[in-house]
């Protein structure tokens, strides 16, 4: 990871009206598959709000492959969504419209190809992610994990350096969500796609991310960054702690004993 | 160790209340199952049961069964106690119960905010909510103007319009609604003559009759209901289908594919609306016409000639065009409207039918606005 890195997020804070993070400093290389992670209520999902330009944070910039979204224009902010796909935590594919036309809408939409071309084009996309012959169906005959590799599909359509992806496993059952991390891994390594992935599942966390930052409530700040082993075998307890969510019993007692 | 008092609740209940004095202690003790259904019935007798002040032990060796009800029995028993200077010692619970009680915490009050009543003054809420129809107008006009550029636009360069999409609402807002349109209109038209011609017929004015019905359709009428008809059916459907999109995260999906949500959605549906409002708005005042006609012919029984002939000297040119530019003007007022009450829907499903009701009732309000300016307008320039 020696070369510049393809998202800059600088002295961020994070938040609608009030604060959830506070000076936010992270990078993210060309290539990897970037997790940020945390506990429910720490501002995951906002973080992603302002990275793909949904939101305005309530400071800071965000360089996206060069160009901060935080003050663009309307016209580089346009320029940067071409850079970027993003996969929604239920697909948010367009119900009225079937498989292949929802991969297909941003190049209807953002290039000149011909409608044959757009099919062709289409249709290679839906193959990557595994789902040929599911062209026609409506997103509403197909299943959850199916509907999640068609967004991922779409967000793809055309070609974009990064994919952002909220809360993959979301809604999904193990396997499925194990072989949806596959998907995610092994288009990273052929396609040298970037993704970056909000999350709170261990498992898909382990599989999946080469690095990743850890983000704390009460601090509002990261409190470790690292690969998911070195966050694993983190010296800050919570960061332990996060990573054995199945002991549970124990998490209990703990509870009790800092009460009493 | 005696007894002091035995209570048992009238009701024939699982569980009993005994109050004893044991050295210089109240000693209360529960006897039976405690639940949701019992504990009810000897909830005033359990604090009756607790001394004035003092400590108190709660013995529940022979409490068998003790559920969420049974718990908050015991923290009232504890908190009133404390309240007092004394505290509540509970012995003899199973391990089961036990392990329950520890988990709700005895030791610390549980709070129960006390219901607070509105301290707002009169001028305050109304404050409010003058100022939440402000910020709300403000909103409204912020889209009016997205609109209007986005239309602009569209009129700029035309392959950028979703034409299929706006075909389709021409049909789902258009076509389908033809009769509906037409059997309303109809029958505003024989309403309205059928109640005014025996007051005429009394003034002897019975022949005028078209020229009641004929300007009231073309100019007011006709439009008027078309547009009310188009809120209910199309305006709150508008607002229903986007504002499910948005809950969906769907319109999040377009700003992110560098897709503006105001063209993709808002603008086929509103082109949709203005040219099909026309067209239905001359069928239903056509429909209204002839409801006229019908009362003309076979109420009064007088010939259709008269209707007819007095109907083309008083409706003129100029009373269809300006029917026919309201009806144009109040489709794209209600679908405007419906759109964006649906851009402007929370994140539940409950906000989506908020959502609906809102954009009828935004759409009949404002298409009753700009019916009564319009009016003056035209009374001012003499159309």
């Amino acid at each position: 990871m020696s070369s510049a890195p393809i998202i800059r997020v600088r002295n961020l804070t994070v938040g609608y009206d009030v604060p959830l993070m506070k000076n936010l400093d992270f990078d993210i290389y060309p290539g990897e598959v970037f997790g940020v992670l945390g506990p429910s209520g720490t501002g995951k999902t906002t973080i992603l709000r302002h990275m793909i330009g949904l939101l305005p944070p309530l400071g800071g910039s965000i360089e996206i492959d060069g160009d901060d979204i935080v003050s663009a224009t309307r016209d580089v902010q346009q320029r940067i969504l071409r850079k970027f796909g993003v996969m929604f935590q239920q697909g948010a594919l367009f119900g009225s419209m079937t498989v292949l036309e929802n991969v297909m809408l941003p190049m209807e939409e953002h290039t000149r190809l011909s409608a044959h071309a757009r099919d062709l084009a289409g249709r290679l996309k839906l193959r990557l992610v595994g789902l040929q012959s599911f062209e026609d169906y409506l997103p509403a005959e197909i299943s959850g994990g199916m509907r999640k590799r068609v967004a991922i599909a779409r967000a793809m359509a055309l070609d974009p350096r990064i994919v952002f992806l909220d809360e993959p496993s979301a809604g999904l059952d193990p396997a499925t969500s194990a072989d949806l991390d596959k998907l995610i891994r092994r288009l990273a390594r052929s396609l040298g796609i970037t993704f970056v992935m909000v999350t709170h599942e261990i498992a898909s966390i382990l599989r999946t991310n080469h690095r990743a930052i850890m983000l704390d409530k009460a601090t509002k700040s990261i409190i470790e960054s690292g690969t998911p082993r070195e966050l694993q075998h983190s010296s800050i307890p919570q960061v332990r702690r996060f990573f054995q969510q199945d002991d549970g019993e124990q998490d209990g007692d703990q509870m009790q004993e800092n009460r009493t | 160790m005696a007894k002091i008092n035995t209570t048992e609740s009238a009701a024939p209940s699982a569980v009993r209340i005994e109050a004893l004095a044991e050295a210089d202690q109240t000693v209360i003790r529960i006897v039976g199952r405690l639940d949701v259904d019992t504990a009810v019935g000897v909830w005033d007798v359990a604090l009756r049961a607790l001394p004035k002040q003092g400590d108190a032990i709660l013995d529940a060796a022979e409490l068998d069964y003790c559920d969420g009800a049974g718990m908050s029995l015991i923290h009232d028993m504890s908190s009133r106690l404390r309240k007092s200077g004394g505290t509540l010692a509970v012995r003899g619970l199973s391990r089961d119960l036990q392990s329950f009680l520890d988990l709700t915490h005895l030791d610390e009050d549980l709070v129960v905010p006390a219901e607070c009543p509105s301290r707002r003054s009169i001028p305050e809420i109304v404050g409010m909510h003058a100022a939440s129809i402000a910020q709300d107008i403000g909103e409204i006009l912020t889209y009016v103007g997205a609109i209007a550029a986005s239309l602009g636009s569209a009129l700029l360069r035309p392959h950028k319009v979703r034409w299929g999409d706006m075909l389709e609402s021409c049909t789902t807002a258009g076509a389908f609604a033809f009769p509906v349109v037409t059997l309303i209109g109809f029958l505003l038209g024989w309403v309205l003559a059928f109640s005014s011609v025996f007051v005429m017929h009394d003034f002897g004015a019975d022949q005028f009759l078209a020229a009641l019905i004929g300007p009231a359709m073309v100019r007011e009428l006709g439009p008027l209901i078309t547009c009310i008809v188009l809120a209910a059916r199309s305006g709150s459907a508008f607002a229903a289908e986007i504002g499910t999109m948005k809950v969906n995260e769907e319109v999040d999906a377009l700003t992110t594919m560098g897709i503006d949500p105001v063209r993709f959605l808002v603008i086929p549906k509103v082109l949709a609306s203005v040219c099909m409002t026309p067209l239905l708005a001359a069928f239903a005042t056509a429909a209204g016409v002839i409801g006229g006609a019908v009362v003309s012919a076979f109420v009064i029984g007088q010939p259709l000639v008269i209707y007819t002939n007095l109907l083309q000297e008083k409706v003129t040119l100029s009373d269809v065009t300006l029917g026919l530019v309201k009806a144009a003007l109040f489709g794209m007022i209600v679908a405007s409207l419906g759109c964006i009450r649906g851009l402007q829907t929370g994140k539940s499903a409950s906000a989506v039918g908020a959502a609906t009701t809102s954009a009828v009732v935004t759409s009949i309000v404002f298409l009753a606005i700009t019916d009564a300016i319009i009016a003056v307008i035209v009374q001012i320039i003499g159309v």
